[in-house]
């Protein structure tokens, strides 16, 4: 049997609005927090009232996948306080109190990548705690730590969640580093191309017009439909390679790194900037301004709202959204003042009183939950299903194997919150079945 | 500490941007039946008047009043059971008034005063129109949480409470006065007759009258012509799934060619099967019924097959002239099966032998229906 081909659905971008704003830099905070338990429990290398330099470890996280966490700035290590997370719990972290001398480690200086081996790459990144920063944040070098033959480094630029335009903005400001690092990551794989992955839309002609002159022998540009998810990475390595796969991508002998992440290696292989910062999206109807900014990880978001004029005055706030992340799988905060972490993309602040004590009808049946959901589930058969509790029959109707993209609330005629029970249903799964 | 609203995302929605969400499904739905409505009032209102033979002139205007009514009843009942039941937080006025709107209560009357005949009584309509409305719908929780199809079920309740009602009372007082309809509906003719003959199509004004609809027949039903221009507008406004009303016509005329032939008659006899008796009706806005019909493409192929089998079967074999409204209200509960089914393969990565047991079941089930619909259907 054939596989039903992905669903594809456009959704309205809402781009224009941050890139049309105000493109800042902020890497003076007066403070930057860590996280000292997430996405575990963290080892902590440093007390308080010690001077730290930019690049130094802090963190370590213990165990398979391992990594450290280090300094995004110098400076002294304060108590640890407790912060909200953009996983909207309040979480204790380490403070840093900025020194504003930048004041760099010595052991990224003067790289020379060009006479570095796979393995001198591979032990960059790991040493680095170069993470994804399209959403996972899952650490690089695990990629391109297997024996298994790569083809192909894809480079995700797909942006696909409406209003974000991080990616877009590093791209923009920096194009060279951004092919400096794919070159090293495909030296760091051994792969035979790089290909830039990203979406067929007017705003993007602009980025091809910059890169095509800078793409190397072995790099290419692959255009995708403008849809939704047209960022995840099955979707990306169906369309760039024409093959599916299990679980991992390397699988399908490639490695998929978003742009960010791409750039972010760039800048540390020829500038010696360590992972430090990125652009995040501050935009929404409800902000005075939007745009983008380069940040701190760690930087407080009230911070960096204050550089766009921050909330319109006339906005009622109990009435508005602070979403932090895209809107489709991002989460609505109870404050504004939440700190910034390396896979957060973008904090939008929605009006939302037209919506307020709306009525909504029930699910009327139609199917179209059903006839867009990427993995080919049934989330309203799903939904209702939830109600019995019946787990058999929820592993039967394969929630497990729902990704949360938040699609079928989307596409739902009937406002059903859909989403929302495929997270309770999944969850419920994983219980029972520990 | 300023606080922001806090609700479950995504917080972007279509319906929203769009502006296509199920109140407009639904009022696509009301102009795609204006078609048949227009006509309805055509052939039962305006030629009796110009033709001039009515008793009364509330008689003449009966059909508009049942209209009316049929649709105000079904309103007035689904209001008194949602403030009965006090469901979805119904608790002043106001919320009542809200609910209304999103829960689409004239529709149960709208279509049992369409799939009914013209001049059925009074209280026999709005009494089924409240059965339909009250035990076919908000007995099952409301709006989209019905088993089965609301005006289906007041229809099936009217045809087994009330049958002494209901034979005479399709013809207009301007069609009792035609001899060729001594019988009443081209259906009941065809019952009646000993054997198939292409006279039952002559005497109703042939095939193309058949299809303009100018024939006895229930009040929405007997336009094919009306019935397709609504057809053609659901399907290009993405309300209804197009393999529904065509796989159901499609295999309904496939058998009935066979037992056409078998007959020793020519195509005309499948084409007036369904043309007649308001299989085109019940093809396009009772089976595709998005609450009560399956939702993905395999699943309603196999409906509308199964559905196009069993009206043959009620039809030909069983004798009843309601036998759309019957099979479609016996597939709701097998569209449930078939729908359950379907679903969880579709989740599968292939079709392996333990996962195909359905769809062995059902073939096994198809060609059984098939072959014994065209053994019996044979007069
Ligand atoms: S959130 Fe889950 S169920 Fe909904 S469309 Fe996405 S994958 Fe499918
Ligand atoms: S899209 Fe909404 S209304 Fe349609 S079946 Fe899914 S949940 Fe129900």
């Amino acid at each position: 049997m054939k596989k039903r081909p992905m669903p594809e659905v456009h959704i309205e971008g809402f781009k224009e609005m941050s890139i049309n704003g105000k493109t800042l830099e902020y890497l003076s905070p007066k403070s930057v927090f860590l996280p000292t338990n997430f996405p575990s429990e963290l080892s902590v290398l440093v007390k308080p009232g010690v001077r730290v330099l930019m690049g130094q470890k802090i963190m370590i996280k213990e165990g398979r996948f391992g990594y450290p966490i280090l300094s995004p700035i110098s400076g002294t290590v304060k108590e640890t306080i407790r912060k909200w997370h953009p996983s909207n719990k309040m979480i204790p972290m380490i403070e840093i109190e900025n020194d504003f001398k930048e004041e760099l480690v010595d052991t990224f200086k003067n790289l020379n990548p060009e006479k570095m081996t796979k393995d001198d790459l591979v032990n960059v990144m790991k040493d680095s705690g170069l993470l994804g920063m399209g959403g996972a944040g899952f650490p690089t070098y695990a990629k391109y730590e297997t024996d298994k033959p790569v083809d192909q480094v894809i480079i995700n630029l797909a942006e696909c969640e409406p209003f974000i335009t991080c990616d877009y903005t590093y791209v923009l400001n920096y194009p060279n580093e951004l092919i400096f690092g794919l070159k090293y990551m495909i030296k760091a794989s051994n792969a035979k191309s790089g290909v830039i992955a990203l979406k067929n839309k007017e705003i993007n002609n602009k980025l091809i017009d910059i890169l095509m002159p800078l793409l190397e022998n072995n790099m290419s540009l692959f255009l995708l439909n403008d849809v939704y998810p047209a960022g995840w990475e099955r979707y990306v390595i169906e369309k760039v390679t024409g093959k599916s796969y299990g679980v991992l991508p390397i699988e399908a002998g490639v490695i998929v790194n978003n742009a960010t992440t791409a750039i972010t290696f760039g800048r540390l292989l020829k500038e010696g900037l360590v992972p430090s910062c990125k652009y995040m999206t501050v935009t929404g109807d409800a902000m005075s301004e939007c745009g983008n900014v380069l940040m701190k990880f760690g930087t407080s978001v009230h911070e960096l709202l204050d550089l766009f004029n921050n909330v319109k005055e006339d906005v009622d706030k109990e009435k508005t959204l602070m979403i932090c992340g895209g809107p489709m799988t991002g989460n609505a905060m109870f404050s504004g003042d939440f700190v910034t972490t390396p896979t957060l993309g973008s904090v939008i602040a929605l009006r939302q009183e037209q919506y307020i004590g709306r009525r909504y009808p029930h699910c009327l049946g139609c199917g179209t939950c059903a006839k867009h959901c990427p993995v080919n589930l049934s989330p309203y058969q799903i939904r209702r299903t939830l109600r019995s509790g019946d787990v058999d029959e929820l592993i039967a109707l394969g929630i497990t194997k729902c990704i949360q993209c938040g699609q079928c609330s989307y596409v739902c005629p009937s406002h059903v919150e859909l989403t929302s029970d495929m997270l309770i249903a999944r969850d419920l799964v994983r219980k029972m079945k520990r | 500490m300023e606080k922001y609203l806090v609700i479950k995302g995504p917080y972007l929605r279509s319906a929203d941007i769009t502006k296509r969400n199920t109140s407009t499904i639904m009022r696509d739905v009301l102009i795609a039946l204006l078609p048949s409505i227009a006509f309805a009032i055509y052939k039962n209102v305006v030629l009796v008047l110009i033709n001039g033979i009515y008793s009364s002139i509330y008689h003449a205007i009966y059909p508009i009043i049942t209209l009316i009514l049929a649709p105000l009843t079904s309103l007035i009942c689904e209001a008194i059971s949602l403030w009965v039941m006090k469901k979805r937080g119904i608790k002043t006025f106001k919320d009542l008034v809200e609910e209304l709107k999103v829960s689409y209560g004239i529709f149960p009357g709208l279509f049992i005063v369409l799939i009914s005949p013209t001049y059925i009584p009074l209280w026999v309509l709005l009494v089924s129109v409240a059965v339909g409305e009250v035990v076919g719908k908000m007995l099952f929780g409301g709006f989209g949480q019905n088993i089965f199809n609301p005006a289906l079920v007041g229809r099936a309740f009217m045809a087994f409470t009330f049958s002494s009602h209901l034979g005479d009372a399709y013809l207009t007082s301007y069609e009792l006065t035609i001899d060729a309809y001594s019988a009443a509906t081209p259906l009941t003719s065809y019952a009646k007759a000993g054997a198939a003959s292409i006279d039952i199509v002559n005497n109703y004004g042939g095939m193309f009258n058949l299809l303009i609809g100018n024939y006895p027949g229930a009040l929405g039903e007997t336009s094919t012509i009306a019935i397709l221009i609504g057809a053609i507008y659901l399907i290009i406004k993405d309300v209804i799934d197009w393999r529904i009303p065509v796989v159901y016509l499609g295999t309904m005329f496939f058998i009935t060619m066979i037992i056409g032939f078998i007959m020793g008659q020519g195509l005309w006899f499948p084409l007036f099967q369904i043309l007649t008796g308001g299989v085109a009706f019940g093809a396009v806005f009772m089976a595709t019924e998005p609450v009560t019909s399956p939702k993905t493409h395999l699943g309603r192929i196999m409906y509308a097959l199964l559905l196009g089998e069993l009206t043959v079967l009620f039809r030909l074999v069983g004798n009843m002239p309601e036998g759309v409204a019957t099979s479609i209200v016996t597939m709701n509960i097998v569209g449930l099966m078939i729908n359950k089914y379907v679903t969880k393969l579709r989740v599968e990565d292939k079709l392996t032998k333990k996962n195909c047991y359905g769809l062995v079941i059902f073939l096994v089930f198809f060609v059984l229906l098939f072959v014994y619909d065209v053994v019996m259907g044979v007069k």
